[in-house]
């Protein structure tokens, strides 16, 4: 019998132990303590040092970022206050331009592939199978390795002389000539895709394996018996008792994959023709290449309301769920 | 405050002033450079400082970096005012952040005028609105690889001009033999200097002389950019289009391609390991090929930059004339294969072979991106930006007509320059 | 309509017997517990029915049909659990209802059928809450709703109300019974819990080690357990035990033992002839030592009290009878104290005594 402690106990427990000190064995309080003894005063006087920290800690740079973007600031140079000319310089870049939809169509692939892949993956382990431990361990190493190694072994594995894709699809006769993974913008763009979610599917497979762990087996026997075949147990069952993390997991891997800048900086550079850009090469282009510190921090910038409104959305939701 | 506190305060004051004084004073010239892969020029590096003590009595510091960190040390030197007193940076980098950068006409100005002077490309992105504002350290040529085993073999001498280099190219490709091939990727070295061998010697030019217009749309720009196009087509091997700047000397290290611009990199390596013992014998330089308007290159000129927030001007000023003795600058050429002086006089000092011969006859030719307008960082920030590389790329892709492409790099330009 | 056998049933998981040799019929509209302590695989057999385990030995009949390889979806039969396993995201309705969706009921068939149940549990202004709002007997009956609704062949039952604290499974447990009496439908309810088990069932199943020990009414399980065991097991206080040997005088049969010398009456006493001169135990529920009568008659004899329990109703008594301990179960209306010497009585037709190596039942 699972013994769940009964919350009923702890409150009497709490009680007792409120209870416990009576009044007379301490000195009565003065005014101002009075006031601060208050929950309602106590409770922001006691989150006020970490409060304090994020403020200086984000808050700061983010309001300097911010700054910074209404500045044509350059390198080693005080820069002029054009207050929105940045943006809407930005606006007018075709490569800009192309960035956005870029970024957009990287992270929401990527993150489905995630998704579905890391789910799938997940289930796979959560079965009982012989080394399953191993796999489990095995499965996190992409994710060990830092992101510039693999982007380069994976580099390496799309040159076209010496990679190992196309030879191997050419061995198996899938393909009669050497594919040029890098070489144009939709296969480029599908080869970083490749890349960023091998690099980050253990995540979404381990998180969402700790999550299917937690699922009660007897929901799924009552499901069984109810009449659910596998497929309704998993979109009655499965799905609903990971939800949380299965958004929280897709939340930070939204938030990873649009500032994703290793992979792509390595394997195409943006190239060919400025074709594959995400926001953070290109902000990097411009900031660390052309020295446009004040374009390229607006760069990064334009990715910050989109990234609000995709963790604002899902919070709120997740806020108002009853389950 | 009592006066016990405020003596005891004036003197704690007192003491961290003296102190940071002193620890000015005694701290050590710093200078960061890359790391050079050459073991002997390494070495030969590493006892400058021991060298430099003796003749000045100064302390020096070097570091050394990766070279693809030299952008970034550079950007946040200049951003953040701290960090070494000299940097090393290539091609147009001092331009990028001139204001950052202290004035070194009083030890430069001289020094281009001994020895024969600097070769030209130093002024292109050296000299910055009338100033030395980066002093030439060393050279790097970049020059034309090939194969002399291959050429034997189909009869061709090395390539003189870019229709020799096609003809040569279809027909080692017609042979089966190591084919010609040309980065077309998306990096700042390799692809994009390449590119602007091909297109200045077909008389592309950017910018005009003054850089207050854009000249880019032109016959020779349309000339370079259908010979680079058909020698994708017929000569070089399709992959080129996604190497970046190490595939070409890997492909040629490895027996895959036989012919390629690019720095000495591929003759030195292949001396050091015996597999590649054979292909060390075969390696030939010739110069970078001409075109109809003329023979035109690029090469990796490297310099060192004074920030303006160093305490040590006058000791960086010290270093930096040490540095351009003969002595030094053949001195460390003789180690380091890739590497030849900045004066054109100093070349008759170098090794007598082939190579340094070609290497230093190939850095007469040779400017610096944004070539030929005046240095600026309108030109630095189009070598950056990849616009004309990224002009090439969609043509030869043919994603673009050679009009759009032309048209959309001219807008782009237009922009970068501010200029019509 | 629901009657269910079992027939040789056995399961092993790995080299661990869980369920061996199980014959049982539940009758249709029969209440049949399954009793047992942890482990002794009375769940386990609940699950083989329901066809969550799968059969290593015997077989499941339901009506006749074999459900050895029946799905548990095509079993028609409807199980409530321990933790209730309530779909959490799921409204009180929408849980209610979940079966019946699957099975293409139409909506408007959902709804009325949902709601009478919901009537007849009393649970009908919670239809739109989620689980998580809901008290644990709130739980429960939605959990009970949700096997009704169904209208099954079969209830199973494993520990429903173990979750409940205990006046609220007093209470639950009398609902249940009033509903089984108003539905009639065929249950097989598991509980470690013999008064729920005495209470509820129609008849009990006592399983120990795999095993069935003795399958009857509560009140022949009770009066006749068939071995200490069972003995033991059912009845709060515990039946008491004691080494005994067999004595036999003028034709009547005794048990003796340290302190105490209990005779049988002849008409219990069948099997219990050929063990004169041997050990055996003896046992003898609290509530058969009578108190009082007088020193030295037969069955009467002297203990002294070590201990006095009240528990409301009644009083326990931990007595010590010249080193033998016995509990006793007493009016609760008079009054003891520690250490004093008082008489008792014991029955001698409620007497047992139990094979030694055995364990089983000699009378």
């Amino acid at each position: 019998m699972a013994g769940i402690a009964e919350p009923r106990e702890i409150t009497e427990q709490t009680k007792e132990l409120r209870q416990a000190p009576a009044e007379d064995h301490f000195p009565p309080l003065g005014p101002l303590a009075r006031r601060l003894e208050r929950p309602e005063v106590l409770g922001y006087l006691m989150v006020a040092p970490a409060l304090l920290l994020l403020i200086v800690l984000l808050g700061y740079p983010f309001i300097q970022a911010v700054w910074l973007t209404m500045l044509d600031k350059r390198v080693g140079v005080e820069g002029n206050f054009i207050g929105l000319g940045n943006y809407i310089d930005l606006w007018s870049d075709q490569v800009y331009r192309w960035t956005v939809m870029n970024t957009m169509i990287f992270t929401a692939v990527s993150v489905v592939c995630k998704v579905v892949f890391g789910l799938t993956g997940a289930l796979i382990l959560n079965q009982a199978f012989r080394m399953k431990n191993f796999f489990r361990g095995f499965i996190l190493l992409p994710w060990i390795i830092p992101s510039v190694l693999s982007a380069l072994v994976w580099l390496w594995m799309y040159d076209d002389t010496f990679g190992v894709i196309s030879r191997t699809l050419i061995a198996f006769g899938l393909i009669e000539e050497k594919i040029l993974w890098l070489s144009q913008w939709g296969i480029a763009l599908t080869s970083i895709i490749i890349v960023n979610v091998w690099r980050t599917m253990p995540f979404f497979i381990v998180s969402l394996l700790a999550a299917l762990q937690t699922v009660p087996k007897d929901q799924y026997e009552a499901a069984e018996i109810d009449g659910a075949n596998l497929l309704s147990q998993f979109w009655n069952v499965t799905l609903p008792n990971i939800k949380h993390v299965l958004i929280i997991v897709t939340l930070f891997g939204t938030i990873w994959t649009m500032s994703d800048f290793n992979i792509i900086f390595v394997l195409t550079s943006g190239g060919p023709a400025n074709s594959t850009h995400v926001f953070s090469t290109l902000a990097y282009q411009y900031a660390l290449g052309a020295g446009k510190l004040g374009e390229g921090i607006a760069v990064s910038f334009t990715m910050f309301p989109l990234l609000f409104v995709i963790i604002f959305y899902r919070l709120y939701r997740m806020r108002r769920d009853p389950t | 405050m009592s006066w016990k506190r405020f003596f005891t305060a004036t003197f704690i004051a007192f003491f961290m002033l003296a102190f940071a004084v002193v620890a000015v004073q005694a701290a050590p010239l710093r200078l960061t450079v890359r790391t050079v892969p050459v073991v002997a020029a390494q070495k030969f590096l590493k006892t400058i400082p021991k060298k430099f003590k003796k003749a000045t009595g100064i302390d020096l510091k070097i570091e050394f970096i990766a070279s693809r960190e030299l952008r970034r040390r550079l950007i946040t030197a200049a951003e953040t005012k701290s960090g070494p007193d000299l940097l090393m940076v290539v091609y147009n980098g001092a331009i990028t952040v001139k204001e950052s950068l202290a004035d070194v006409s009083e030890v430069v100005g001289p020094l281009s005028k001994e020895n024969g002077g600097f070769y030209n490309m130093y002024k292109d992105g050296g000299f910055i609105d009338g100033k030395w504002l980066a002093a030439p350290f060393m050279t790097t040529s970049q020059v034309m690889n090939y194969r002399k085993d291959h050429l034997k073999q189909i009869g061709e001498n090395p390539p003189d001009t870019w229709e020799d280099a096609l003809r040569i190219g279809k027909k080692l490709k017609k042979a089966k033999l190591a084919p010609w091939a040309e980065s077309l990727g998306t990096h700042v070295i390799d692809p994009s200097t390449t590119i602007l061998c091909i297109l200045w010697g077909y008389g592309m030019r950017q910018v005009s002389n003054d850089g207050k217009k854009i000249t880019l749309d032109s016959a020779g720009t349309r000339a370079g950019l259908r010979f680079i196009k058909k020698a994708y087509k017929e000569a070089w091997p399709k992959g080129v289009i996604q190497w970046k700047t190490l595939e070409n000397n890997q492909t040629f290290l490895a027996g895959k391609t036989g012919m390629t611009i690019n720095s000495p990199s591929i003759w030195w390596k292949s001396s050091t390991k015996k597999k590649w013992a054979n292909l060390y014998k075969n390696v030939g330089f010739s110069l970078v090929p001409k075109g109809p308007a003329g023979r035109h290159c690029t090469a990796i000129p490297q310099y060192l930059v004074l920030f303006k927030y160093s305490k040590k001007k006058k000791e960086a000023k010290e270093f930096i004339k040490f540095m351009a003795q003969a002595d030094m600058q053949v001195g460390f050429s003789k180690r380091a294969w890739m590497w030849t002086p900045t004066q054109k006089g100093l070349a008759s000092r170098l090794p007598q072979n082939e190579y340094y011969d070609i290497m230093a006859k190939q850095a007469l030719y040779a400017h610096v991106p944004g070539w030929p307008g005046p240095a600026s960082k309108a030109g630095s920030e189009v070598h950056q930006r990849f616009n004309l590389l990224a002009m090439v790329q969609r043509y030869v892709q043919g994603t673009q007509s050679i009009d759009e492409t032309i048209k959309q790099t001219v807008k782009e330009l237009r922009k970068i320059y501010g200029v019509n | 309509m629901g009657e269910l056998v079992l027939e040789k049933l056995g399961k092993n998981f790995g080299n661990v017997v869980a369920v061996k040799d199980v014959d049982l019929t539940v009758h249709d509209q029969e209440f049949v517990v399954l009793l047992g302590p942890s482990g002794c695989g009375k769940s386990t057999t609940l699950r083989l029915i329901a066809g969550l385990e799968e059969v290593t030995a015997g077989d499941i009949f339901m009506d006749g049909r074999r459900l050895n390889d029946v799905l548990p979806r095509d079993r028609d039969i409807a199980m409530v659990f321990q933790n209730y396993a309530l779909y959490p995201h799921k409204t009180v309705f929408a849980n209610m209802g979940f079966a019946l969706k699957l099975r293409r009921v139409p909506k408007d068939q959902i709804v009325k059928r949902v709601k009478e149940v919901a009537n007849i549990l009393g649970i009908d202004d919670l239809m739109e809450r989620f689980p998580k709002e809901l008290s644990g007997g709130q739980r429960q009956r939605v959990a009970l709703g949700r096997a009704i609704v169904r209208n099954p062949r079969a209830f199973l039952f494993d520990e429903p109300l173990s979750n409940l604290d205990a006046m609220l499974r007093v209470q639950m447990r009398v609902e249940l019974l009033k509903l089984h009496n108003q539905l009639n439908a065929t249950s097989v309810y598991v509980t470690h819990d013999q008064i729920e088990a005495m209470t509820m069932g129609d008849r009990i199943v006592v399983m120990l080690d795999a095993v069935i020990q003795q399958v009857g009414t509560p009140m022949e399980v009770y009066k006749k357990p068939i071995n200490q065991f069972v003995a033991g097991f059912i009845g709060s206080p515990s039946m008491n035990f004691a080494p005994a040997k067999v004595g036999s005088a003028d034709g009547k049969l005794s048990l003796e033992g340290q302190g105490f010398k209990a005779f049988v009456s002849s008409g219990c006493a069948n099997g219990l002839g050929s063990y004169v001169g041997r050990d055996v135990t003896f046992g003898v529920r609290p509530e058969d030592l009578e108190l009082g009568g007088d020193a030295g008659m037969d069955n009467t004899f002297e203990a002294k009290i070590e201990l006095v329990e009240p528990v409301g109703s009644d009083i326990f008594l931990e007595l010590d009878v010249s080193g033998t301990p016995l509990t006793a179960r007493v009016n609760a209306n008079l009054s003891f104290s520690e250490g004093e010497k008082i008489t008792f009585t014991v029955n001698p037709n409620r007497v047992h005594a139990f094979d030694v190596d055995t364990g089983i039942a000699i009378l």
